[in-house]
C-alpha cells in the first residue's frame, strides 16, 4: 500500500515467506515498519492514510504509537528474521572462519545526511578492532567520495548493499540478502548509534559493539528523545564489548522474534489473499 | 361472582379478576428453587407457601410437610391451585394482613420465596415492605423456618435496564414497590430486617435470575470472595447472561459483573436474595445446568470445588447431549482459559495468545476419553495444566480433533468479537480466518489458502471451521440462548456496531485514498519508465539513422574494401584468380 514497504526489500522477503511472487510482491494492506527506532517505528511526522494499519516488528512500537494517538498496529517481526529462516545458509562460513568488524556508519537518508569528524572515528575503529574492518556505506554516503574515499584510505574495505528505493523505483530486493551474507562473514558488528544493523548483525550470529561519535543528521527530529535516552533504555547495547546473552535477548525482543509467525497466518494478517 | 361462589378459603384482600401465575409475571419457580427448598425445609412442619409459587416448588414443600397451605392473593390462582393440588393442599386466597386479622395457629414453616411484593392486594393497606415482613412474622412460630426472598433495586440487570423504572413492572404496581425506602437492597439490611423480626442467623444466597427463575444461587459470602473467572462468578455471569434475553439492557450484563466480582461486589448486585432463617443451609452454590433441568451444587473442597450434578435425563439436542456423568467430581478453583485468553487478546500479547493457545491444543487432544464440547469459557486452569470445568455438553458422535478445537474458538470468536472486547486483529482477519488462525495455534495444521476469484469467494478457512461453528452453534441452541440474541443487542453493543460500521466506513475510505495514492506512485514509476524508453528509441533511431549514413559513406567503403583485403592470404594466388576471371569475362564480352 505504500512505498516504504518495498525500501530494502522487506515487503519482498514477506511475500517470499508467505509463498507468493517475491519479484512482485502483492499490496500489503498497510505500514510495515522498515526501520528500528525509539519511537513507534516511523519517523516522527510520517503521515498515515485514514486507519490505516501499522505493522510492527515487536510490541514497543505498538505501545508508544498507541500513545501517540495511533490504533490498529499488529506486531509481526522484523522481515529479516523471516529471511535468517528462509536462507539458513547465505553466506554462511564455519565458525571458526568468521573474521574481522563489518562496520556501519550511522547513515542518512535521501532528506538529510549525516554531519561528523569521520577522521577520529577511523581512528578510534583502528584502536578499537583487531581484525580487519569493512566499512558499510549507505548509498547516500557511498556515493560522495570524499566520505567512501576516507575509509578506503584508511585501509577498509569499503561496501555499500544497495538503494533501498523511493516510490517502487530503484529498490534492491536483493539489499538485506547482501547484508545478511556480508553479516555471516563476520565476527563482529559494530556502528556509531544504536540501529538496525547492529540489531541484524547480533541475529546473524555476530558479536556487537558500538562506540564513536554518533554524528548528527541534517534535520534530525529529537522528538522522541534522541541518544541520551537510547543510554537510558539500552545500556546493555552500548560500548565497545557488549555482553553477547543480554544483547541477543534485547535483539530478539526489538525485532520481534516472539512475533513471528506462520506464512498462512502472515497471508492473513496482511489480507494477501491470491486475487486471480 | 358471589363469595359464596368461591370454590376456595378466602381472607381479606383477594383480587379477582387477577392472576400472579398467568399475567406479565409469573410465580417463583425452578429447579434451583426447588433443590434449595428441599434441602433446608424441615420434615413434617405445618407450612405456609405464601405468595406465587409454581406447581413445582408446591410439589417440593408437600413433599417434606405435614401440612400445607398456600396464600395466593388471586381468587383464580387459588381455584387453580385447588384444581391442582386438591386435599395435599389447602389454599387460601386473600392479602397476607388478611391472613394476620384471620388469627389462625402460626407456622413452623413459611415459604416466601417469591418475595413480599405479591402478597397484598390493592384494598390492603398501604404496608411497607417492613410492615409486610412484620405480618409475615405474626404467622409463623417464633422458631420458624423462614424462606425469604427479595428483588434488589440495585441489581446489575436493574441499573442496566433501559426502561424507565414507571416501565419496568407490570400492574401490580399501583403503589411504588420498589421505591420503597424500608426495602433492603443489600444483604447486610435483609439480615438485618430479619433480625429486627427476631430470625438470627439467617444466611443469604445472591440469587441471579431470569424473571421469577433463579438459575443460580451462590451463598453471599462466597459470592463476595467470587472473582472474575472462578465457579460461582462463572455461574453467575452465566445466569444473568441468560437474562438479557428478557431485559432490554443498556449494556452488556457480563461486563458488569466481572467487574462487580473484582471489586468484591458480586453479591451486592444479584437479582435478588434468598435468605433462609431458622435451618442450616447444605450447599454454598446452587446453579442450573443451562439446557437442561438438572442442578448443580458446589462446595468449597481445598483449593477448588466438589460438585454433584442431580437430575436432567440423557437430552440430545441436535450434535449434542447432555451427560452429567460428563461433570468431574472436583473442579479446580482457577480462572477459566477463556479469561486468561481475553486478558492476552486485550493486551495485544499475540505470542503469549499463541503459547496459550498451543498448550490448550495439547491438552485437547490429551483428553481422548472425553466427548465432552470443548469451550475455553468452561476450561479451568490447573496449575500448568487445564481441567474441564462443569458443563455436561457432549457430542454426540465421535468428532475429529481438528472440529472439536474448532468448536471451542468458534465459540470464543463469538464472544470476544461479539462483545466488541478488544484484541489485535486487523478487521479483514475476523471471522473464520481468525478461527483458522487461532486452529493453527493450537496445532491444527494450517489450511492453504485458495486464490480469491471475486470479491465474494469464500476463504478456504469457512470450510476448514464449518464443523466447528455447527458445534458451537449446537451448543447455543442447547444452552437456550435465542438465535436472533444478536438481533436485540444492548444499547452500547448497538451503539458500538453502529460505530463500528461507521469506522469501517472511514477506514474504507482511507483505504482507496491509500490505494488511490498507491496508483499515483505507479503512474508515476510508469511516467518515468515510458519517459525512459522514449529516449532510449529516439537514441536508437539516431544511432539507426548514424550507422545508414556511415554504411552509405566512402570511407565505409574503403573501410570494408581494406578489410576485405585484409583477409586475403596469399595475394600471388588471389592476383591468379582475378586475372583468370578478367580473362573469361573479357572472352565473353568479345566472343
Amino acid at each position: 500500500m505504500h512505498h516504504h514497504n518495498h525500501y530494502y526489500g522487506q515487503a519482498h522477503i514477506l511475500a517470499r515467506y508467505a509463498g507468493l511472487d517475491d519479484q512482485y510482491p502483492p499490496r500489503l494492506r498497510g505500514y510495515l515498519q522498515h526501520g528500528w527506532n525509539i519511537a513507534d517505528g516511523w519517523n516522527p511526522v510520517h503521515e498515515f492514510y485514514d486507519g490505516a494499519w501499522r505493522f510492527t516488528w515487536s510490541d514497543a512500537p505498538r505501545r508508544r504509537g498507541h500513545a501517540l494517538g495511533r490504533r490498529n498496529y499488529h506486531s509481526i517481526g522484523a522481515p529479516f528474521l523471516y529471511l535468517l529462516d528462509l536462507e539458513p545458509e547465505l553466506g554462511a562460513v564455519p565458525e571458526e572462519e568468521r573474521e574481522g568488524t563489518l562496520w556501519f556508519l550511522f547513515h542518512g537518508w535521501e532528506g538529510g545526511k549525516i554531519q561528523g569528524d569521520h577522521k577520529k572515528l577511523i581512528d578510534e575503529i583502528r584502536e578499537t578492532e583487531d581484525g580487519p574492518v569493512t566499512f558499510s556505506l549507505y548509498y547516500t554516503e557511498y556515493d560522495r567520495p570524499e566520505v567512501r574515499k576516507s575509509y578506503e584510505d584508511a585501509g577498509f574495505r569499503v561496501v555499500s548493499f544497495g538503494r533501498r528505493g523511493f516510490s517502487y523505483e530503484g529498490t534492491d530486493p536483493r539489499f538485506l540478502y547482501k547484508q545478511l551474507a556480508e553479516l555471516r562473514k563476520h565476527k563482529r558488528v559494530a556502528a556509531n548509534r544504536l540501529s538496525t544493523a547492529i540489531f541484524y548483525g547480533i541475529a546473524a550470529g555476530c558479536e556487537a559493539a558500538v562506540y564513536g561519535d554518533p554524528m548528527e543528521m541534517e534535520g534530525e527530529n529529537p522528538l522522541f528523545g534522541g541518544q541520551r535516552r537510547i543510554e537510558r533504555l539500552w545500556p546493555e547495547m552500548l560500548g565497545k564489548e557488549l555482553d553477547p546473552e543480554a544483547a541477543k535477548a534485547t535483539t530478539d525482543l526489538e525485532l520481534g522474534v516472539p512475533w513471528m509467525m506462520p506464512p498462512e497466518e502472515l497471508r492473513m494478517v496482511f489480507d494477501w489473499r491470491e486475487r486471480v | 361472582m358471589s363469595d359464596n361462589q368461591l370454590a376456595v378459603e378466602v381472607v381479606r384482600g383477594e383480587m379477582q379478576p387477577w392472576s400472579d401465575y398467568s399475567g406479565k409475571r409469573g410465580a417463583a419457580q425452578g429447579p434451583v428453587l426447588r433443590a434449595l427448598l428441599t434441602d433446608v425445609l424441615p420434615d413434617a412442619a405445618r407450612t405456609l407457601i405464601l405468595g406465587p409459587h409454581a406447581a413445582d416448588l408446591v410439589e417440593a414443600v408437600i413433599a417434606k410437610a405435614a401440612e400445607t397451605t398456600v396464600l395466593v392473593r388471586s381468587v383464580s390462582d387459588a381455584g387453580e391451585l385447588t384444581e391442582q393440588f386438591g386435599d395435599k393442599l389447602q389454599v387460601v386466597a386473600g392479602a397476607l394482613d388478611g391472613l394476620v386479622d384471620d388469627s389462625r395457629p402460626r407456622y413452623d414453616v413459611v415459604v416466601a420465596a417469591d418475595g413480599l411484593d405479591r402478597v397484598i392486594g390493592y384494598d390492603s393497606d398501604d404496608l411497607n415492605w417492613q410492615q409486610r415482613l412484620d405480618a409475615l412474622a405474626a404467622v409463623a412460630s417464633p422458631e420458624a423456618v423462614l424462606v425469604l426472598g427479595v428483588e434488589n433495586e440495585f441489581s446489575l440487570t436493574n441499573l442496566l435496564d433501559r426502561r424507565p423504572a414507571d416501565q419496568r413492572h407490570g400492574d401490580d404496581e399501583w403503589r411504588p414497590l420498589h421505591e420503597d425506602p424500608t426495602r433492603p437492597v443489600s444483604v447486610e439490611q435483609l439480615t438485618s430486617s430479619l433480625e429486627r423480626v427476631g430470625r438470627t442467623g439467617a444466611v443469604a444466597y445472591a440469587s441471579f435470575a431470569v424473571k421469577e427463575t433463579p438459575l443460580t444461587l451462590v451463598s453471599a459470602d462466597v459470592a463476595a470472595a467470587a472473582r472474575p473467572g472462578q465457579l460461582p462468578a462463572r455461574l453467575a455471569v452465566e445466569a444473568l447472561e441468560a437474562s438479557a434475553a428478557v431485559v432490554p439492557l443498556l449494556a452488556p450484563v457480563a461486563e458488569g459483573a466481572e467487574s462487580a466480582a473484582r471489586a468484591g461486589l458480586l453479591a451486592s448486585t444479584p437479582s435478588g436474595w434468598i435468605a433462609v432463617a431458622g435451618a442450616a443451609a447444605k450447599h454454598a452454590i446452587y446453579a442450573q445446568t443451562p439446557g437442561a433441568e438438572a442442578v448443580l451444587t458446589a462446595d468449597a473442597e481445598g483449593d477448588g470445588w466438589s460438585v454433584t450434578v442431580a437430575g436432567g435425563g440423557a437430552e440430545t439436542a441436535g450434535d449434542l447431549k447432555f451427560d452429567a456423568e460428563a461433570v468431574p467430581a472436583t473442579v479446580p478453583g482457577g480462572v477459566t482459559a477463556e479469561t486468561l485468553l481475553l486478558r492476552l487478546a486485550a493486551a495485544e500479547d499475540v505470542p503469549g495468545f499463541r503459547d496459550l493457545a498451543a498448550r490448550l491444543g495439547d491438552w485437547a487432544r490429551s483428553q481422548t476419553s472425553s466427548q465432552v464440547l470443548l469451550r475455553w469459557d468452561d476450561v479451568v486452569v490447573d496449575g500448568d495444566g487445564f481441567a474441564f470445568g462443569v458443563s455436561a455438553w457432549a457430542t454426540v458422535g465421535e468428532e475429529t480433533e481438528k472440529d472439536r478445537l474448532a468448536a471451542a474458538w468458534a465459540r470464543f470468536h463469538e464472544r470476544l468479537i461479539g462483545a466488541h472486547r478488544r484484541h489485535p486483529w486487523p478487521p479483514w482477519m475476523v471471522g473464520d480466518d481468525l478461527v483458522s488462525a487461532w486452529l493453527a495455534m493450537s496445532g491444527i495444521e494450517s489450511i492453504k489458502q485458495t486464490p480469491a476469484a471475486g470479491p465474494d469467494t469464500p476463504s478456504a478457512s469457512v470450510a476448514e471451521v464449518a464443523r466447528g461453528k455447527e458445534l458451537a452453534a449446537a451448543l447455543n441452541v442447547a444452552l437456550g440462548i435465542p438465535a436472533d440474541a444478536s438481533q436485540t443487542p444492548d444499547v452500547r453493543t448497538a451503539l458500538a456496531e453502529a460505530d463500528e460500521a461507521r469506522k469501517e466506513n472511514f477506514e474504507l475510505k482511507g483505504q482507496i485514498f491509500g490505494l488511490e495514492r498507491t496508483l499515483g506512485f505507479r503512474d508515476k514509476a510508469l511516467k518515468t519508465r515510458e519517459t525512459r524508453i522514449r529516449e532510449m528509441r529516439t537514441q536508437v533511431q539516431k544511432a539507426n539513422a548514424e550507422r545508414t549514413k556511415l554504411k552509405n559513406s566512402r570511407a565505409y567503403s574503403a573501410v570494408k574494401l581494406i578489410r576485405k583485403a585484409a583477409q586475403i592470404r596469399n595475394p600471388r594466388k588471389f592476383a591468379g584468380k582475378v586475372k583468370r576471371r578478367v580473362k573469361r569475362q573479357l572472352k565473353n564480352k568479345l566472343g
